[in-house]
């Protein structure tokens, strides 16, 4: 397989290589174990149906990363509920965020209370950050991929920083009312 | 801004490990196409029929704003003569309210109709901005009883009879870990379909074997923070163990649990004054270092071991056009140690 970009490749050839990258995608995009399995089993199960034709495209890896894409922004919201109050439980375990010296374990712990931060994001705003942060795309192909203007990207990842940040902040405001 | 994206990059990547078990997946996605190909025979065999009916069902009760293109929403009267032309352009379409419009893509996404769907209607008809507007005038014309100029995607319209299933599951307050459960009792390798088979028999008005939320949630999902502690690591650390000792630590204790979770348990056992089952190995591996478990971990290390970084990994994924950073590492990598050199310097 190597450094092709698996034109002309079968299904099975594809997921042999690809499938731990699209997990890994997924998985970082959804935030959730069980739910990446679904977003990735569902995309794929689609995928095989019709590779014959995404086997054609420029990119069958790229096409198929934005059908996940797609996938977790347009999931049932039935799991949408379900997520919040599970993340809602979850705020509850989240410390002080104010870490000045970031040594190793605290990067560690850091990055845990962060991920948990994560989860509370709506889905498009944390979509964008995993792409401009994680996929490494600029604005122009994020806004390309979720089909809206590079400007309503630049807006959703302000948006999702400063929730983050307002996330933390609140998270210190309860943190410091407690020692007192 | 620099720092909020090395810390987004560094959560993103720290939690890559919770990425589910590949052979899982793959068991499941075949099971599923099989089921969507049997669907799209089925649905091509009766010729749209049964959408058909559904649709005509909806325009029935169908509101006046269904037929109005022209901003008058008010109307109750319903007017289904003389479409206009199914591939004409649509000409500004009066804006719906929110209620119509999530009306209308109800309808739209349970026509089996999709994103993709969407992009090729908009162009059809000479529509530009977001593929929702075009979504919400598809499933207004389809609430209206026209019918849309291009067929809806065989996998989707499987996938919308499956929504209404499971719908029906969650509503009744169901869980996932209900799904896992169920999936046991019925010897289904896949808790999705479980969902849609319990989903079909609640809505037949059959009762389920398992009462809603009778199903413990496993005591090793992961949630690293309410195990993991910086000092617990800090001494993990200190002692001169790195990740790939976790990994190692966690097949000999035979734990499930993330990386994080088994430093902080190695932590807890040192500062205990235990001793750990084997001295640390090199934190990073490189070729002199530590083994590598695999070939895929020989072709990262020795990607690393060349000086190259992940911004470099980016450089070279956007030059091959692998969007998998990973994967871009792995092939590099395997260049590297068969003697080749890559596109950039280190």
């Amino acid at each position: 397989m190597g450094l092709d970009v698996c034109i002309g490749v079968t299904f099975e050839q594809f997921i042999s290589t690809r499938l731990p990258g699209l997990l890994r995608q997924a998985v970082v995009l959804t935030g959730d174990r069980e739910l990446a399995q679904d977003v990735v089993q569902e995309v794929l199960a689609r995928a095989q149906v019709k590779w014959r034709q995404i086997a054609k495209a420029d990119s069958p890896d790229a096409y198929v990363r934005r059908m996940v894409v797609n996938e977790y922004l347009s999931w049932r919201r039935s799991w949408a509920v379900r997520n919040v109050r599970a993340v809602g439980e979850r705020l509850d375990a989240i410390g002080d965020a104010r870490a000045s010296e970031r040594d190793h374990a605290q990067r560690v712990v850091d990055s845990d209370e962060l991920w948990t931060r994560l989860a509370t994001l709506p889905r498009k705003q944390r979509a964008v950050l995993v792409l401009r942060y994680y996929e490494q795309l600029d604005d122009v192909a994020i806004a390309d991929l979720l089909d809206c203007a590079p400007a309503t990207v630049r807006s959703n990842a302000s948006k999702a920083l400063k929730n983050l940040r307002l996330t933390s902040e609140q998270q210190t405001r309860v943190h410091e009312k407690e020692l007192t | 801004m620099n720092q909020d994206a090395d810390q987004l990059r560094e959560a993103f990547v720290a939690h890559e490990y919770l990425a589910p078990d590949a052979a899982e997946v793959i068991a499941v996605v075949h099971e599923r196409a099989r089921r969507y190909r049997r669907r799209r025979r089925a649905v091509q065999g009766a010729g749209g029929a049964v959408l058909g009916a559904g649709l005509v069902a909806g325009t029935v009760a169908a509101p006046g704003w269904l037929n109005d293109t022209s901003g008058r929403h008010g109307g109750s009267t319903i007017s289904l003569a003389a479409p206009p032309p199914l591939s004409s352009p649509v000409a500004s379409p009066s804006p719906l309210t929110a209620a119509q419009q999530e009306q209308a893509l109800n309808a739209y996404f349970a026509a089996g109709y999709d994103y993709n769907n969407a992009l090729a209607l908009a162009q059809l008809w000479h529509m530009t901005g977001d593929p929702t507007t075009v979504k919400a005038e598809a499933g207004r014309r389809l609430l209206a009883g026209q019918k849309l100029p291009i067929a809806a995607s065989p996998a989707a319209v499987a996938s919308a009879a499956d929504t209404a299933d499971i719908n029906a599951f969650f509503a009744a307050g169901y869980t996932y870990q209900d799904a896992v459960g169920l999936a046991q009792l019925w010897k289904i390798s896949d808790p999705y379909q479980a969902k849609i088979d319990a989903g079909a028999k609640l809505l037949a008005g059959v009762t389920l074997p398992i009462a809603p939320g009778s199903q413990p949630t496993p005591a090793s999902s992961p949630t690293p923070t309410e195990s993991v502690s910086a000092t617990d690591l800090d001494a993990y650390f200190a002692a001169g163990y790195g990740y790939d000792d976790a990994l190692r630590l966690a097949q000999l204790w035979h734990l499930k649990s993330d990386p994080a979770s088994v430093k902080a348990e190695a932590g807890r056992r040192l500062l205990a004054g235990q001793r750990l089952p084997f001295a640390p190995t090199a934190p990073t591996p490189t070729p002199t270092g530590s083994a590598p478990v695999n070939g895929t971990d020989a072709a990262v290390a020795a990607y690393f071991a060349a000086g190259y970084t992940y911004d470099d990994a980016v450089t070279l994924g956007k030059m091959w056009n692998i969007a998998d950073t990973y994967q871009v590492k792995t092939d590099a990598g395997q260049k590297l140690l068969a003697g080749q050199t890559l596109p950039i310097k280190p």
